[in-house]
């Protein structure tokens, strides 16, 4: 399966929150869906790159979303003992709910494309399809049926 | 019947690497991939792993420190081997790098082993152990710490089927009483062999518990496939020549045409068929000519050939006509195959590792290397030492499979002394031809014998020939001369020199 752009991803992205939160879910039920996206996604990438690699790309995540989201700005370093993902439920907890969705979208999309960059498309896919598969219905049901 | 445990060889997915093993990787083996950084190890177990893993029996690739984990993938996925879809369902990366960092060696086998009993895996790699071993060395440890590490990970493993890899930065001979090197069942050391500005890489197989693997060093090359092997050819008894002193009388061989009768007459009654022949002379004295007729004649005989070119480029060798047909067509007609080499880094096993691949896919029954002057330049400086002996394996195991091979070797004429070839390899070969200028009434005239046909008889006579558009032309035996050879030939007294040059007596069929 071939990855999505930017757009697409942060679509599906959003797909997956609707599924995880409802469609009428107020700004903190969105951050609570986001933070439980990012973490199924970081167990998922801690097996391949390690706790490390994903704070990594995390980091690096959030600083690319803040020019689109420069609030997010705040939540780029989290403490040592904290989730790195953390900071971004409370940011999102505190904006109007379509604002949340679109930047947490953004952050996770960012995150994937990322990915992507650093090990491919392919890898990459297998690692979303995993984590996320209310993202990709469609292609979690074909692969499911191929097998 | 018998009470031994069959032990399965598993395919290991790296071409030559079963060979070298002796048959494939031993099921359920305990293994160490050894070496410097940067001389392939994580690729071979990554390759060996993809081979082999399947949805059933998935791979835990378990990575440590080292190098990060996301850079592997990124590089790693460059080879063809890397297929992305069989990550997560037959293939699983786990980090273990926490473990290590916190919990100590006793931290890292709890980990292993419950991925392992959750997985059943049927392939397990920990890359690199070596430096999970370092890391953990650190902290305060009881005695026999590592030993128990080792034992109780070797066990485990091996408890759980599961066939291992550790890959290790180790140098050679350090630390032998590791007590890893031990446990192991098997043991791949890789090497990067530096000798002025080449690299070579090579491998060995110091253990192979339960099978017999080739000895000695094996060159392998990394490429956008993978790792590829050349096993060291070793040469069997039967394709070794007969000792002179053994008494046995070789059987007659069918003979093989040159593509030139008068020259098929001089070898007496052209070359037995599986001799290697080293046709030897100055620059321009029409080696190649004569190598590529050879060729051409066994195309017309239904015998597809191959041509091994280290001198010039094969444009150059598709305009020599030979049996009024160009190289160039009879290769476009599948008839020939002509194998260019990679120039300056090549082993004499890639080299034959080719060449027999290329003589079995065309059947091919005639060879010709031309020349050996430009394979020796071909290969990488470390080969050249050791040419004389890697020239006798190559040629043995050729000749072993029943073709024909004839090698060009460039000399400079000299007349004070009669060599026939630069390398002192006129030994090794069964019959040699040689080609020679002389000067003769005020002309340069190109002259040709046959020095040797092993167990044959055969002319001795020196002939004049000629390059013509119709390809070689041989004339009579210069009779009447003394000192052809010297440089200065004189008439024998009371004798009329015969006639030279182009000569009644032409080749044609």
């Amino acid at each position: 399966m071939p990855m999505p752009g930017s757009a697409d991803l942060r679509k599906a992205i959003q797909r997956a929150l609707r599924r995880e939160a409802g469609s009428d879910a107020d700004a903190k039920a969105l951050a609570a869906a986001a933070l439980r996206l990012y973490e199924t996604l970081a167990g998922q990438l801690a097996l391949l790159i390690g706790e490390a690699g994903v704070r990594a790309l995390t980091a690096r995540s959030l600083h690319l979303v803040q020019r689109d989201f420069p609030w997010l700005a705040e939540a780029r370093d989290p403490g040592p003992s904290e989730r790195p993902f953390a900071q971004v439920g409370l940011r999102l907890e505190r904006q109007e709910p379509t604002v949340a969705r679109e930047a947490a979208a953004a952050t996770l999309a960012t995150l994937g494309g990322l990915l992507a960059t650093l090990i491919g498309d392919a890898l990459t896919m297998r690692v979303l399809r995993a984590a996320w598969p209310s993202a990709f219905p469609n292609e979690t049901q074909q692969e499911a049926r191929n097998r | 019947m018998t009470d031994k445990v069959p032990i399965r060889q598993l395919p290991t997915g790296v071409p030559g690497l079963d060979a070298v093993l002796g048959g494939g990787l031993p099921e359920f083996s305990f293994n160490l991939i050894a070496g410097a950084p940067g001389s392939g190890k994580t690729t071979l177990a990554q390759q060996i792993m993809f081979a082999l893993a399947e949805p059933g029996r998935p791979a835990l690739y378990f990575t440590v420190l080292g190098e990060p984990p996301v850079k592997m993938l990124r590089y790693q996925q460059q080879f063809a081997f890397f297929d992305a879809s069989k990550v997560s369902d037959s293939i699983r990366f786990i980090n273990v790098a926490e473990e290590v960092l916190k919990g100590g060696l006793s931290q890292i086998l709890k980990r292993i082993v419950q991925e392992v009993e959750a997985a059943s895996p049927s392939i397990v790699v920990v890359d690199s152990f070596r430096t999970a071993v370092r890391t953990a060395e650190r902290r305060p440890a009881g005695p026999f710490e590592m030993e128990q590490f080792v034992q109780d990970l070797g066990i485990h493993l091996t408890g759980w089927q599961a066939t291992t890899f550790l890959v290790g930065e180790y140098v050679t001979a350090e630390n032998v009483e590791n007590p890893i090197f031990t446990v192991a069942d098997g043991l791949l050391w890789l090497y990067q062999s530096v000798d002025r500005n080449s690299v070579v890489r090579k491998m060995q197989v110091v253990k192979c518990r339960g099978q017999a693997s080739i000895p000695g060093l094996h060159t392998f090359r990394i490429t956008e496939g993978g790792i590829q092997v050349f096993p060291r050819v070793i040469v069997a008894a039967e394709e070794m020549p007969e000792p002179a002193s053994s008494g046995v009388r070789p059987r007659p061989r069918p003979r093989v045409s040159t593509g030139i009768e008068p020259l098929d007459e001089m070898l007496g009654g052209g070359i037995p068929a599986g001799y290697s022949v080293l046709v030897a002379g100055p620059s321009g004295s029409g080696k190649t000519v004569l190598a590529t007729e050879f060729l051409a004649e066994g195309t017309r005989r239904g015998e597809p050939g191959i041509l091994a070119v280290f001198e010039k480029r094969p444009r150059e060798y598709s305009e020599i006509v030979a049996k009024g047909k160009t190289l160039g067509r009879l290769v476009a007609e599948h008839q020939i195959t002509v194998i260019q080499s990679r120039p300056l880094d090549l082993s004499i096993d890639e080299t034959l590792h080719e060449l027999t691949t290329a003589i079995r896919r065309h059947n091919a029954r005639r060879l010709v290397i031309d020349s050996l002057s430009g394979f020796e330049l071909a290969l990488a400086p470390t080969f050249r030492e050791d040419f004389r002996e890697s020239l006798y394996r190559m040629v043995a195991a050729l000749t072993g499979l029943g073709v024909t091979v004839m090698m060009t070797a460039e000399l400079e004429d000299s007349y004070v002394d009669l060599r026939f070839s630069p390398h002192g390899t006129a030994f090794l070969t069964d019959a040699i031809i040689m080609q020679r200028y002389i000067e003769l009434q005020g002309q340069l005239k190109r002259i040709i014998a046959v020095v040797k046909v092993r167990g044959s008889a055969h002319k001795k006579e020196l002939r004049a020939f000629e390059i013509t558009e119709d390809g070689i032309v041989v004339g009579e035996a210069l009779g009447g001369y003394v000192g052809l050879l010297t440089g200065h030939p004189e008439v024998t007294k009371g004798a009329a020199p015969a006639a030279h040059g182009r000569s009644p007596r032409r080749r044609g069929r």
